[in-house]
């Protein structure tokens, strides 16, 4: 008969807390009488299992997750593989054929639809820093040459409330804002700086490179198509022109 | 006259087969022993030197793959998938599957393979591709024969089956049956006793979890011995515990 000391024998036998006479019984109890044997091995087993299960949880999640990504790469995208194959075998004419469709594709693909990223080149920020945010405006510069727009951003934005007629501060906060895609606020502050004679055409090429981003290939043309032709930034202008 | 043909020369010649028999058993026998003897000395020495344990036991090389689910060694596991998964999914699909649910099988095995090997120490002493092939192929057998009773077909075996082989099968597929019982059983005990031994499965001492539940220490331990007690009557009284138990 198992009672609730039954069990409680058994727990303080795992952590060892048996008299010596406590013991003694145990053992004579397991040899005696089967149902002990039985429940006491029962126990030890649920005991191990549902420990081992619950610290093993995390590793556990891990391996699934490497067992998932390989079977995703040799499992899944093994499909499309022997069409090509007996495409291959079949008749290779066929293969080139489509080959040259493909390439064709490709081509007309590209050519249709000028990417933001293949011509968003800017200038490094190397402004002469003077007044009391200087390390502020350090760090801005730097995380704005790094690519790190996300963080640049706010620092850049503080910097120009600070001061806000340095209008290169203006441009890099322009571009920041392009590249985190706030491209309403960017094209609000291209318009702004087109007014000024000296960023007139490096304003005039952002409000074109915002309307791209935007995939508004009509703007974009308008946009490019005013700036002036001995500009430095009319050689790009004239390659993007071509693509769209 | 027959009984002297049958005594006489005979007698002698097959006492000295015996007895030459015996010789050769001793010979055997001390042969046997020096082998034992030379095996001991060998396994001593892999002891010290720490010899890949395949060398002087009857691991299979394939324990690797084991070794690589103990460790998440994406490099041996993809070579595993690359060189084990074909079969299985190639049957899978035949059978009513599809890619995905092959791959699901692949890791479900994969895991309890994993599980078995963590906690009990799995020894692989047959080829892997058997073992993983069999395990992958009634895993699968199950599911569809729960859902529908549709036609299976290609039920010959691709590989040759080892005898090693059914027994490893049969060892994974219960203690696979045994970890989702006890499972169940645990996931239909009460909110209490879930909980309670949650925390002491999580944090070894019994200690920690009756200060940190503030609670005596005494109680925490009675309690726990009680849900456990529930808990192993639950997974006794259960059907699928007698027929594991044959």
């Amino acid at each position: 008969m198992l009672t609730d000391e039954t069990y409680e024998i058994f727990e303080r036998y795992l952590h060892g807390e048996l008299s010596e006479s406590e013991q003694t019984y145990l053992n004579q109890k397991i040899v005696d009488d089967p149902e002990w044997a039985e429940a006491f091995s029962l126990y030890q087993s649920v005991d191990q299992h549902l420990r081992f299960h619950k610290q093993n949880q995390e590793q556990t999640e891990q391996l699934k997750q490497t067992l998932r990504q390989i079977g995703n790469e040799t499992l899944l995208e093994k499909k499309k593989k022997p069409v090509v194959i007996q495409f291959f075998n079949r008749n290779k004419v066929w293969l080139a054929a489509a080959s040259i469709l493909l390439l064709v594709g490709l081509f007309l693909f590209k050519d249709g639809q000028p990417m933001y990223v293949d011509f968003a080149q800017h200038n490094t920020m190397e402004l002469t820093v003077r007044g009391t945010n200087e390390t502020m405006a350090i760090e801005a510069q730097k995380l704005f040459n790094q690519g790190k727009y996300q963080q640049a951003e706010s620092l850049l934005k503080n910097w120009l409330e600070n001061q806000p007629e340095n209008t290169e501060v203006k441009l890099y906060y322009g571009i920041t804002l392009l590249e985190n895609n706030h491209l309403i606020e960017a094209q609000k502050i291209f318009k702004e700086l087109r007014t000024n004679d000296l960023f007139k055409n490096t304003a005039q090429w952002y409000l074109a490179l915002t309307a791209l981003k935007a995939k508004d290939y009509k703007t974009c043309e308008t946009e490019l198509k005013q700036i002036d032709s001995n500009a430095p930034e009319s050689s790009k202008a004239r390659k993007l022109l071509r693509k769209l | 006259m027959l009984i002297l043909c049958v005594l006489n020369p005979h007698k002698k010649h097959s006492q000295r087969r015996i007895e030459d028999k015996l010789d050769r058993k001793e010979v055997l026998g001390r042969n046997l022993k020096t082998h034992q003897f030379y095996i001991q000395i060998f396994m001593y020495i892999g002891s010290i030197k720490k010899l890949p344990t395949y060398m002087y036991n009857t691991t299979h090389p394939d324990q690797k793959y084991i070794t690589a689910l103990l460790h998440n060694d994406s490099k041996i596991l993809r070579e595993l998938y690359q060189k084990f998964s074909g079969k299985v999914v190639s049957f899978i699909v035949k059978n009513n599957g599809d890619r995905e649910r092959a791959q699901d099988v692949i890791q479900e095995v994969l895991v309890t393979i994993y599980h078995q090997a963590k906690e009990k120490g799995l020894v692989l002493t047959a080829p892997f591709d058997a073992y993983f092939f069999l395990l992958c192929k009634r895993k699968w057998l199950n599911e569809i024969q729960k859902f529908s009773h549709s036609k299976v077909t290609n039920l010959d075996e691709n590989v040759s089956i080892h005898d090693d082989s059914e027994s490893m099968v049969q060892e994974t597929e219960k203690y696979e049956r045994q970890s989702g019982l006890y499972q169940s059983m645990f996931d239909q005990m009460s909110s209490a006793c879930k909980e309670l031994l949650e925390k002491t499965l999580v944090i070894k001492s019994l200690e920690e979890v009756a200060r940190i539940m503030q609670l005596s220490y005494a109680y925490v331990r009675k309690k726990k011995s009680e849900c456990m007690g529930k808990l192993t009557q639950m997974i006794q009284n259960h059907p699928e515990y007698q027929s594991l138990k044959n």
